[in-house]
C-alpha cells in the first residue's frame, strides 16, 4: 500500500539515510500507508532540563516538499518557553529560514538543540516563558514534572 | 599500482574502497535540493554553489538568497558549469561500470576463482571490463561457474585485446554513438546527425510553422567535444526566454492566450493556469540551459506528465492519510484552547472595563453588553479587591 511511486528521490534517499544511519537519540519512521509522514521519537538531550524524557512528534513532509518546510510538531505534552500547548514548535528553521538544502535529518537535530537550549526570548508559550525569565530554577522543575506526567516510558 | 597488489581478498579490498570513494563522489555531483545528480548544472555567480538549473529556478520563484549559504541572490546570476556536466556525465559512467563489476564479482562467490593466485590482478580487471559489456554471460556464469572460469582462462591475449578493442569502439569511439532527431525522430550516428537535422529544418521550414515542433538550436546537436564552453547564441523557439509574470494583472483570457501562444492546455482554474505557465516558464529555461536541449514538445508533455503525477498525489493523499483522525482531534483541541483562552481574554477585557467606569457609574447600556451573572462576580470581586 505504500505510496512509493511518484515520491521524489531526494525523499526516498532520506529515508533510506535515516533508517541506516539514525542520529543519535533520534529515530524516524515513515508510515507504512504514507511515505510523506513520519512517526518520530526524540531523546531528551543529556544535561538539559528534558534529560532522560521520551517525546514523540509527528513529522509530515508537503508535496512542494523540499521548496516548503516539513510541518513538525510535537505529540508529547511539554512545558518549553518554544513549544505550545498543541505542541507547535517556535523554530525558524521550520518557516522563513527554511532552505531546499536542509533535510529531515538537519531539521530534527535543530529541535533536539531547542531542547538543550530553550528561549524564552522568543516566546510561544508565554507561561513557561515567563517563568523561565523569572525563576529558571522552577520552571526547569516544572519541564521535569512534565517529563515525569507525560514523557516517561 | 593494481599489478602490485597481492590477490586473495586484496584486489576485493582495492575494489571496496574504489566502490566507497565512487559511492561518495554521488554527495559532490548531486544536487542538494532534489537529491539527484545535477541536470543542467547552474552555479551562482557569488557565493559559486551549483544547483540543478529547475531546482534553483523554481526556488528564486519566491526566495532570493542562496539555498546553501542564504547570500542575497537571483535567477539573473545564475550562470551555467559545462565542467560540472562532463564531470556528472564522467560519474554516472564511471559508477555504472564499478556498479557492473560490483554485481559481476563482490556479490558472486561462485567467482572467487577470480581471485587464485593464476591471475595477474590486472588481467581480472581487463576480463571484468571485457565482460562487462555482456550481460548474458554474467547471468551464465553465475549459473554454471565452470563454464565461466573456462571462458576466461580461454581468453588468450589475442582474443583479449579483440575483445578489448571491440569494447573500446563501443565505448570511446562518439562517432558509434546513437543520437534521435528531434525533428523527424529517426536514430542517427552522431556524427551525421549536424548535416540531416539541417537538412530536416530546412524541410520544416518550408512546409509549416509549428512552434511545438522546431528545435530549440541546432548548432548544438553535433556535442561530441565536451569543452563546448564557446557559448554559441541560442536560436530558441520563441523570440526571447519566457519569464513569470506579474500574474495579479493579467486577466484569464489573456493568460490562456499566452497558454496557447507556448502551445500549453487552458484548462482548469486560474491557480492551476499560473501554476502551468510558472512550470513551463521553469521547465523551458533549465531546457535551454543543459547541453542538450529537448524540443518545446517534450516539455509540454513533461509538463503534462507533471500535473497528472501532482493530481494522483492530492488523490491519494487524501486516501491514504494517516493522521487523519490526529488531524481532527488537532483540529477540536485547537478549538478547545483557542476558545478558552478567547473566554479568558474577554474576562479579562470585562474586568478592565468595568474597573475603570465603575468609579463613574458605568452607563446602562454597557452594563446591559455585559450578562449578569459576570457583573455578579465582577461587583464581588470588586468588594473584596475594596
Amino acid at each position: 500500500m505504500s505510496s512509493l511511486s511518484g515520491l521524489p528521490r531526494r525523499i526516498i534517499k532520506e529515508t533510506e539515510k535515516l533508517l541506516q544511519d539514525p542520529v543519535p537519540g533520534i529515530s524516524a519512521v515513515p508510515h507504512e500507508d504514507n511515505a510523506r509522514y513520519f512517526n518520530v521519537i526524540i531523546q531528551g538531550p543529556d544535561s538539559s532540563p528534558y534529560e532522560g524524557g521520551t517525546f514523540k512528534l509527528e513529522l509530515f513532509l508537503p508535496d512542494d516538499y523540499p521548496m516548503a518546510p516539513p510541518k513538525v510538531r510535537f505529540l508529547t505534552k511539554i512545558f518549553h518557553p518554544n513549544i505550545d500547548r498543541l505542541g507547535r514548535i517556535c523554530l525558524d528553521i521550520l518557516k522563513d529560514k527554511w532552505s531546499p538544502a536542509l533535510q529531515i535529518r538537519t531539521v530534527l537535530l535543530s529541535i533536539q538543540a531547542l531542547l538543550s537550549a530553550p528561549n524564552p526570548d522568543d516566546p510561544l508559550n508565554n507561561e513557561a516563558a515567563d517563568l523561565w525569565k523569572k525563576d529558571e530554577r522552577r520552571a526547569i522543575e516544572t519541564a521535569r514534572e512534565y517529563i515525569r506526567l507525560y514523557a516517561s516510558e | 599500482m593494481i599489478s602490485n597488489v597481492q590477490p586473495h581478498g586484496t584486489l576485493q579490498q582495492v575494489f571496496l574502497s574504489l566502490w566507497n570513494a565512487i559511492q561518495e563522489g554521488e554527495s559532490i555531483v548531486s544536487c542538494k535540493i532534489c537529491g539527484e545528480t545535477f541536470k543542467a548544472p547552474m552555479m551562482l555567480q557569488k557565493c559559486s554553489h551549483v544547483f540543478c538549473s529547475l531546482c534553483i529556478r523554481r526556488w528564486f520563484d519566491s526566495n532570493s538568497i542562496c539555498p546553501e549559504c542564504r547570500i542575497p541572490s537571483s535567477a539573473g546570476e545564475l550562470c551555467k558549469v559545462r565542467l560540472v556536466e562532463d564531470f556528472v556525465e564522467l560519474w554516472d559512467t564511471l559508477s555504472r561500470k564499478a556498479q557492473t563489476v560490483n554485481d559481476l564479482v563482490m556479490s558472486n562467490p561462485l567467482r572467487s576463482d577470480l581471485y587464485s593466485n593464476t591471475y595477474q590482478p590486472s588481467e581480472v580487471v581487463q576480463s571484468f571490463y571485457v565482460n562487462s559489456s555482456n550481460s548474458n554471460t554474467d547471468e551464465e556464469g553465475r549459473d554454471v561457474p565452470g563454464k565461466k572460469s573456462r571462458d576466461n582462462k580461454i581468453d588468450t591475449p589475442k582474443r583479449k585485446q579483440r575483445k578489448k578493442k571491440r569494447n573500446n569502439v563501443q565505448e570511446k569511439d562518439p562517432s558509434h554513438k546513437i543520437a534521435e532527431c528531434p525533428i523527424c525522430g529517426i536514430h542517427i550516428s552522431i556524427r551525421l546527425i549536424q548535416h540531416h537535422v539541417d537538412i530536416c529544418l530546412t524541410k520544416q521550414s518550408c512546409s509549416e510553422e509549428n512552434i511545438s515542433d522546431r528545435v530549440f538550436f541546432s548548432g548544438r546537436l553535433n556535442g561530441t567535444s565536451s569543452n563546448a564552453h564557446t557559448e554559441a547564441p541560442l536560436e530558441s523557439t520563441f523570440e526571447k526566454r519566457p519569464t513569470t509574470l506579474w500574474y495579479k494583472n493579467l486577466s484569464d483570457r489573456k493568460l490562456k492566450d499566452i497558454l496557447q501562444y507556448y502551445g500549453l492546455s487552458t484548462r482548469g482554474d486560474r491557480n492551476m493556469l499560473i501554476r502551468r505557465h510558472k512550470e513551463f516558464v521553469f521547465r523551458y529555461n533549465a531546457e535551454l540551459d543543459s547541453k542538450f536541449p529537448r524540443p518545446v514538445s517534450s516539455v509540454i508533455k513533461d509538463i503534462e506528465e507533471w500535473e497528472k503525477q501532482q493530481e494522483w498525489n492530492s488523490i491519494s493523499e487524501e486516501a491514504l492519510n494517516p493522521h487523519l483522525e490526529t488531524t481532527l482531534s488537532y483540529n477540536e483541541e485547537i478549538c478547545h484552547i483557542a476558545k478558552s483562552d478567547f473566554e479568558s481574554l474577554v474576562q479579562q477585557a470585562k474586568k478592565t472595563m468595568f474597573k475603570t467606569n465603575s468609579n463613574h457609574r458605568l452607563s446602562n447600556l454597557c452594563l446591559e453588553s455585559i450578562n449578569n451573572e459576570d457583573i455578579l462576580v465582577f461587583t464581588q470581586q470588586e468588594e473584596g479587591d475594596n
